[in-house]
């Protein structure tokens, strides 16, 4: 039984709540190679005019990018322990661990029930992050199944592989904060990578990272100076950069340079795991701050992934689609 | 808790596609915008009438054309021209024009503002100050509408009242009328000042 996630909303009277941010994350995985998002999130301080609740259902399909990012108001929004949801789009976690997660943003439509195939990581301390600090709580694989639209076009049903995070915190967007973040799940069989670290917002001063390795039951994570990680090459420009009039506003950011490879390379013991990521599309997401006059750029990388090393005993290998986030 | 028309939890419309606002005219969206800015943000306000300054502009949209200044006390004025070569819409400091599509694709994040603007799809013209304005009136509101509700509803209700179906790919279609960069100058001393300076790579034509 895995025990209940809770949206970790500020108490009335805490004075950091202006910087409050919290959100729902599921990622799916196919048909084919097709890589989405549902994200709920709420940035500021609940209640409060200036509260934004932010809607992202984005669906990369190998030719472009569908969906959108809808940012609305409190008042607009349902908010409890067990869901963010909003006239667009909604993430609601269950007691067992399932995620549902619907959403009907411009041309795509979907409506998920994910269940977990291995246990919740614990929630993660809560971390400095810039001048405050971020908390995050992990099921890095789900099986999920529903319907998927783009348009009047429905995607092929069938399970698909899935990837939930939690994370809250207090920082403002636009801070000198960053993040290197990716899901990768085995296509063809078991088996789960997640790789997190936070960092500053130019990616030079970086903090401890952590890779999660989940395979046949096995588990093993690596932290600190058993991880290396490395990034090169360049991808190409975002295909999107979401919403448009922030886009229109920030064409400074048209062309940022996003690596196209991500190198993981993580040693413990007799266990292992060397990991390439490369990139094949990137959607652009503009955060602004709803209290602060700040900007934060967090790019979704869709792409591929190869995989080896050894985990309890034995050698493993895994391939599939993946996707990796950089907040810059 | 919410006071709207509560979560999407299925593969119900969002409230964009399927709320029509009220029908405005382009004359109506704009008195609006800056209504709006007014009252959710009125140092932003302030600083548009600043920038704007006493200039005025021609704005079109598809085929409605209107004219736009602020008087002495700070108030928006705005009419709608008929006939954009006739008397009424002379004398102005700078022009912008697109379309419905072009905005709706912006919206959407679909296109970049450079692009359009060398495909054509956007104009802007008049003199350098009067061109930096009208950009800088546009950050002005763009950088509001990401705080403030009201303007992000009336973006939504323009989406709404405009959209077209979406289709699978629903990529922009490929411009015949792509311009190079930078730009043909007509202006040959500029040409030669710019190529001077080292802020034109290209040498200027053999006529300078």
């Amino acid at each position: 039984m895995i025990p209940a996630d809770v949206v970790r909303l500020p108490a009335p009277t805490d004075p950091t709540a202006d910087s409050y941010k919290d959100w729902l994350h599921l990622n799916v995985f196919g048909p084919r190679d097709c890589i989405g998002l549902v994200n709920v999130s709420v940035h500021g301080r609940p209640a409060d005019p200036s509260c934004q609740v932010v809607t992202t259902a984005l669906l990369h399909t190998g030719d472009a990018w569908h969906g959108n990012v809808v940012t609305g108001s409190w008042a607009q929004a349902a908010v409890g322990l067990d869901r963010i949801g909003t006239p667009a789009g909604s993430v609601a976690l269950e007691p067992g661990g399932r995620v549902i997660a619907g959403a009907s943003v411009d041309d795509l439509a979907l409506h998920l029930v994910a269940a977990p195939v291995v246990p919740a990581y614990p929630a993660v301390e809560p971390q400095p992050f810039g001048t405050g600090w971020i908390g995050w709580r992990v099921l890095p694989r789900l099986s999920a199944e529903g319907p998927i639209r783009i348009g009047d076009h429905a995607l092929s049903g069938g399970t698909r592989l899935a990837y939930h995070d939690h994370n809250w915190g207090r920082w403002h967007w636009g801070d000198d904060i960053g993040w290197d973040w990716g899901s990768f799940l085995h296509g063809a069989g078991d088996g789960s990578v997640v790789f997190a670290r936070t960092t500053d917002r130019a990616h030079l001063r970086c903090g401890s990272p952590t890779v999660l390795l989940d395979r046949a039951g096995a588990r093993r994570t690596f932290t600190g100076d058993r991880v290396r990680v490395e990034w090169s090459g360049q991808a190409a420009p975002p295909a999107r950069r979401l919403p448009g009039a922030m886009a229109a506003l920030h064409g400074d950011h048209r062309r940022p340079r996003i690596p196209a490879v991500l190198r993981l390379s993580a040693r413990s013991g007799r266990d292992g795991l060397e990991l390439e990521f490369t990139a094949r599309s990137v959607a652009q997401l503009i955060l602004a701050d709803p209290v602060t006059a700040g900007f934060s750029f967090l790019h979704e990388i869709g792409g591929h992934f190869e995989a080896a090393g050894r985990l309890a005993g034995g050698s493993w290998d895994m391939a599939g689609p993946a996707v990796v986030e950089r907040l810059e | 808790m919410s006071a709207g028309t509560g979560p999407g939890t299925g593969l119900g419309t969002s409230p964009d596609q399927n709320v029509r606002g009220p029908d405005r005219s382009l004359l109506a969206y704009i008195s609006e915008l800056v209504s709006r800015l007014g009252a959710g943000d009125p140092a932003a306000a302030d600083r548009l009438r600043e920038v704007v300054g006493d200039r005025r502009a021609r704005i079109g949209l598809d085929d409605v054309t209107v004219l736009v200044a602020f008087d002495r006390a700070g108030g928006l004025r705005i009419v709608e021209v008929t006939d954009p070569d006739g008397p009424a819409g002379a004398a102005v400091d700078g022009t912008g024009s697109t379309t419905h599509p072009v905005v709706l694709d912006l919206l959407a994040g679909r296109r970049e503002v450079a692009d359009a603007v060398l495909d054509g799809d956007i104009e802007i013209r008049g003199h350098a100050d009067a061109v930096a304005a009208l950009f800088s009136a546009v950050d002005i509101l763009l950088e509001a509408a990401a705080r403030l509700p009201a303007l992000r509803e009336l973006a939504d209700e323009y989406v709404a009242a405009h959209r077209r179906a979406p289709s699978p790919s629903d990529l922009p279609p490929p411009s015949t009328t792509r311009r190079g960069w930078p730009p043909d100058l007509h202006d040959a001393v500029e040409e030669a000042l710019l190529y001077r300076w080292g802020l034109r790579h290209r040498p200027p034509s053999p006529s300078v």
